[in-house]
């Protein structure tokens, strides 16, 4: 007959607490997952992609091969 | 793994009914005015017998529930006999007086369920998630039966080898998503696909 004597007030502000304190955590750990896992290699590939890009050659690499509607495949 | 089942209701069948059923009294109307029908109010029939009424309870009526978020019902859970009468007047003394045993009476006199007997797990998630994975199921073979019987054959232009290569070709040429998508899984000095 000698529980502890359990917690009797303020039981949904204890809880609110916690519950508080879970989210700040699971959506900080949830968006640094993101941002490191995603956002941060995305953006590495797409600068690595545009270091060295030439448009000007693209384009008439795919008007030789007659892919475009506007511009004619003959010189 | 059926027969735990079978237990497992029975015995929240039987803890469900033994909290919630009438007095083993026949339930008289009661003699208060709104089941005199003063006034053209519907007649009420309290169901609570010989119950002593301890409290408000959560709306007002003589009733007795088991609730967490109301533990004090309005009604003791049995009614009162001679040996309870007597545990009653030895509770007005020194708690610390009472034996285990009295404690336990007492507590059961007023109330049917302690908080670990309401709170305590009752598989019902088992059903639900077994309803749910058979109306799943039914959904699938609904779609089967509607592939196989409703719909039209898919087009020539997804179905025909050749033609879906001149669209990937196509694909490839123009660069469509060239960093991420289809264009970057092309190898383009080896004119193959990158593994």
């Amino acid at each position: 007959m000698s529980l502890a004597k359990p917690q009797m007030r303020n039981l949904l502000q204890a809880a609110i607490k916690k519950n508080l304190a879970i989210t700040a955590g699971v959506t900080t750990a949830a968006v640094a997952a993101y941002y490191f896992l995603v956002k941060a290699p995305r953006k590495q590939k797409y600068a690595e992609f545009y270091k060295n890009y030439d448009a000007e050659a693209e384009f008439e690499r795919m008007r030789k091969l007659g892919l475009f509607q506007a511009c004619s495949k003959d010189d | 793994m059926i027969e735990s089942w079978i237990a497992m209701a029975t015995v929240t069948g039987t803890l469900l009914r033994r909290c919630s059923r009438l007095s083993a009294a026949a339930a008289p109307l009661s003699t208060s005015a709104r089941a005199l029908g003063g006034g053209g109010l519907p007649t009420v029939v309290e169901r609570h017998g010989n119950r002593m009424v301890i409290g408000y309870g959560f709306n007002g009526e003589p009733n007795y529930i088991d609730r967490v978020d109301y533990p004090i019902p309005a009604v003791r859970f049995k009614e009162d006999n001679a040996q309870i009468k007597v545990l009653r007047e030895k509770e007005r003394g020194d708690w610390k007086k009472l034996t285990k045993e009295e404690v336990q009476e007492l507590y059961r006199a007023t109330f049917c369920r302690s908080f670990a007997e309401m709170q305590a797990p009752t598989g019902e998630w088992k059903l639900v998630l077994g309803g749910t994975m058979l109306a799943c199921s039914i959904a699938v073979w609904i779609y089967l039966f509607m592939k196989v019987f409703v719909y039209e054959k898919l087009p020539d232009t997804i179905t025909n080898p050749e033609k879906v290569e001149a669209q990937v070709q196509r694909m490839i040429d123009l660069r469509m998503n060239p960093v991420q998508g289809i264009a970057s899984e092309w190898d383009y000095e080896k004119g193959q696909w990158k593994n």
